[in-house]
């Protein structure tokens, strides 16, 4: 019956001028005004249709996909729910087309009262996106624009994860043309899931499309981003404190240009050094708060503030911030989980992957004299556990090594789990190293305590449940491996069906963790947005 | 020193009052008798009083107890600079603090009846004087419920237990500890007390609890657990064994006892996926706004 009202659209219209101008009764020109409304809806819709589908597409699959799977308690963020609304008008538009067509063979009374009954049920979902749209005043309101206006409804997406949309690319290749940052290539066939996330190859470093000079792009920066592509630095405190380290230097060589002041123009030449950062490597959570604290440090310096004096106020500002917020993090967490006996003799601990911080507090505990042994957990293409593996024996503490795929083989001799995190989302869910979320799944099957430890800097107002909408892809020639002198994916381009995935990041849900380990203390993971709630009220 | 334990037995006295209420009272008598020349020196001598008082009875709630006193009442020390008015200013709060505490009982009473509809058939397990006050509210409300209540060995305080509830007219049975899966598909709810109530939501309470919250799951009825607010604990156990020693057993016991791990414990831990709300002073709550109200308790 939808299907019905949009064909006889240019005739209703008339009708309903018609009916307008005689001023016939208002429900019915109500209802016509309303048909005529969903139609302009539509005709937007089709209009936006590479822009707002895709979107709706990728909302649509979490929406549906969250939905079998245990639903936080938490609302979705203003992002999602917002785009919500006009995902429901397409959502039960096709429901009420789907269930026209079956009725159509055979049209009894009952089939005509359905079809009516579908048609209201549309009318009514129009209904109330329009109501939503015409500026009702709402509590829960955010961008409630009229119904021509359906774009702003959706909030500003990031760019990296609207890969497959045209316009954003488009939009993005502009603003790096007007920065001089040369935009780096997509890379390979991309598995669909994941085709609106970038992949880029390591063969292909963007540096190659720099001029030499660069005038733009500060070279320590141009190291770090090329540090960052190549792997040479990776882990997420490394990689925030090599930031800090590189925009200090650019800070010690920055002058005042005349008639412009320090915190506006710094902050300026920052934005095209960060874009080439991301897109070297998409910056993590971590990197992303650092940035934020610097830009507001700069943007807070009094314009009166003579510039060797700010410049100096700046250096100490990064300094104190890697000091406090890294580094005696660090201390104070491995303080706290040696003290609170978090690692007790005769403790069996395992380990995934090299986090920085687990293999510090480790090697603390040793050093009080704890006796444990660790067993590391390693996974391809990237092997990071072999770095602990050497870090710990170094030490002296007794490891055995396994790969993931002996996971269930080895948990019954586990006491703990402890695990890095790449950052802690607002709705409790750990981001970390792909694989960890499979280690606290198989550890919750044993009953095995699993403690994550994570400083609070990395903690984000982010919400996500899965792993698809927002990750990393990196290169997928990572996965090509030469065995016995045959090297089997080795062409793997010129096979049309064939994608490989190489992901880098997954999420974990809070059901999993039994304890989060912060400076601020231990909290279980649902305490994670009251301690953001606390440093926003501080700061 | 010895005063305070000799005031510590006479709190006891009065069986009607919680140990750590009673610990609470002798650490404020002991701040007024104290004639100490600094405000460290105080605290200090504070806390090798609470030392010496969980020295004398180990369990959870003293120690929580002593250090929440602690908290609240040197939140304002660094305010004077005379110390007899500093002294002055703790007391007041000290007494402040014991009335409010003194409330609770009644608070968490007042909030927990009305989850108790006419009809309904209980679980409790061992004695706990909030869930009788509880009991008591619901039986003065007019609604009819029967109990039934474990023997809760080693020290039979369930039969006490029982004993006080046909007192209040309430119909009551006693139940063997391991016939707790059995007596679980007539009830419709279950309601224990708490010894302490730790970071995660969890709670430790007396032994035998643990197996009661895995059955209550296993059979969908609701798990609710009452205490009062100065029972919130920092403590943050993963498992069983995760439990400080010092609480697991009682005192005499761990100064006399060779070899702890003959000991039975007296406490377990039962872990927040297993507890459905706990009534507090400070409101109804799910295990996890336990720890945001820690966080505001402590920090």
């Amino acid at each position: 019956m939808a299907d019905s009202g949009v064909i006889d659209g240019p005739g209703r219209k008339d009708e309903i001028e018609r009916a307008k101008s005689e001023g016939k009764d208002l429900t019915k020109e109500e209802k016509q005004r309303l048909r005529k409304e969903k139609k302009q809806q539509k005709k937007i819709k089709e209009k936006k249709d590479d822009k707002a589908s895709q979107e709706n597409e990728k909302e649509k699959k979490p929406v549906t996909s969250a939905a079998p799977a245990s639903q936080p308690p938490t609302q979705p963020t203003v992002q999602k729910a917002p785009s919500a609304v006009p995902a429901t008008a397409p959502v039960s538009v096709p429901a009420s087309e789907a269930s026209v067509p079956a009725d159509k063979p055979t049209k009894t009374k009952a089939e005509l009262k359905a079809e009516r009954r579908a048609r209201q049920e549309a009318e009514r979902a129009s209904k109330q996106t329009k109501k939503g749209e015409t500026g009702q005043q709402a509590a829960t309101s955010k961008p409630k624009a009229p119904p021509s206006d359906l774009q702003p409804v959706v909030k500003r997406l990031p760019e990296h994860i609207q890969v497959d949309n045209p316009d954003v690319l488009k939009k993005l290749a502009k603003k790096l043309e007007r920065q001089q940052i040369p935009l780096r290539s997509d890379y390979g066939y991309k598995v669909s899931l994941f085709s609106h996330l970038h992949q880029y190859s390591r063969k292909a470093p963007l540096t190659q499309q720099l001029s030499i000079p660069s005038t733009v792009i500060h070279p320590a920066i141009v190291r770090l981003g090329l540090q960052y592509s190549h792997g040479i630095v990776a882990g997420s405190n490394a990689r925030s404190v090599a930031l800090l380290h590189a925009f200090k230097q650019v800070i010690r060589d920055y002058t005042t240009p005349q008639n412009e002041e320090l915190s506006r123009d710094l902050v300026n030449k920052l934005k095209p050094y960060i874009s080439f950062l991301n897109q070297c490597r998409p910056l993590s959570a971590s990197m992303g708060n650092a940035i934020k604290y610097i830009k507001k440090e700069i943007s807070n310096i009094p314009s009166n503030c003579k510039e060797d004096e700010a410049k100096n106020k700046l250096l100490n500002c990064i300094e104190s911030y890697i000091n406090e917020k890294i580094i005696l993090a660090g201390v104070a967490i491995a303080k706290c989980a040696i003290e609170k006996q978090k690692i007790s003799d005769g403790d069996v601990i395992l380990v995934y992957g090299c986090s920085s911080l687990v293999n510090h507090i480790l090697c603390k505990a040793f050093e009080k004299n704890r006796k444990f042994r660790v067993i590391v957990v390693d996974s391809r293409p990237r092997l990071e556990g072999k770095e602990a593996l050497r870090r710990l024996v170094q030490k002296g503490i007794s490891c055995t090594y396994v790969l993931i795929s002996a996971v269930s083989y080895i948990l019954p001799e586990v006491s703990k789990v402890f695990l890095g995190a790449h950052a802690l989302l607002a709705n409790g869910y750990v981001m970390s190293r792909v694989g960890t979320s499979q280690i606290a799944l198989v550890a919750k099957a044993f009953n095995v305590p699993v403690l994550v430890c994570c400083e609070t800097y990395k903690f984000c107002d982010r919400v996500q449940t899965d792993s698809f909408v927002s990750n990393e892809l990196d290169d997928p020639d990572d996965l090509i491996v030469t065995r016995k002198g045959t090297t089997p994916l080795e062409g793997w381009e010129n096979e049309s069906s064939l994608g490989l995935l190489n992901l880098v990041y997954d999420v974990t849900p809070p059901d999993f963790v039994d304890l989060v380990i912060t400076e601020l203390g231990m909290i279980p993971c649902t305490s994670v947005p009251v301690v953001l709630r606390v440093k926003n009220v501080d700061q | 020193i010895d005063n305070s334990i000799s005031l510590l037995d006479q709190m006891k006295k009065d069986p009607d009052m919680a140990s750590a209420v009673a610990a609470i009272r002798t650490l404020l008598e002991f701040l007024k008798r104290d004639k100490g020349e600094t405000i460290l020196g105080l605290r200090e001598s504070l806390t090798s009083a609470t030392d010496c008082l969980t020295g004398v009875d180990s369990s959870v709630a003293v120690s929580s107890g002593g250090e929440l006193f602690l908290r609240f009442i040197s939140l304002t020390s660094l305010e004077h600079q005379d110390l007899s008015r500093c002294k002055k200013v703790m007391e007041e709060r000290g007494e402040l603090f014991l009335e409010k505490i003194s409330m609770s009982r009644t608070k968490v009473a007042k909030l927990c009846h009305t989850f108790i509809k006419d009809g309904a058939k209980i679980l409790t397990h061992s004695y706990s004087r909030v869930v009788l006050r509880v009991l008591e509210k619901a039986a003065a409300e007019k609604k009819r419920f029967s109990v039934y209540v474990t023997e809760s060995q080693p020290d039979a305080a369930g039969q006490h237990m029982a004993e006080a509830l046909r007192k209040l007219n309430v119909p009551v049975t006693v139940v063997l500890d391991a016939a707790v899966g059995y007596v679980l598909e007539k009830v419709d709810l279950v309601i224990v007390g708490a010894e302490g109530v730790v970071e995660s939501g969890g709670i430790i309470n007396k032994i035998g609890t643990y197996q009661m919250a895995l059955c209550s799951k296993a059979h969908n009825k609701p798990f609710y657990v009452v205490a009062e607010s100065f029972k919130f604990v920092r403590l943050y156990p993963l498992n069983q064994q995760d439990v400080p020693d010092k609480f697991k057993y009682k005192a005499d016991t761990l100064k006399t006892a060779k070899n702890l791990s003959e000991e039975h414990p007296i406490i377990d831990y039962t872990p927040p996926s297993l507890i459905t709300l706990l009534f507090t002073d400070l409101g109804v709550l799910t295990p996890s706004a336990v720890s945001d109200e820690l966080i505001k308790l402590y920090l």
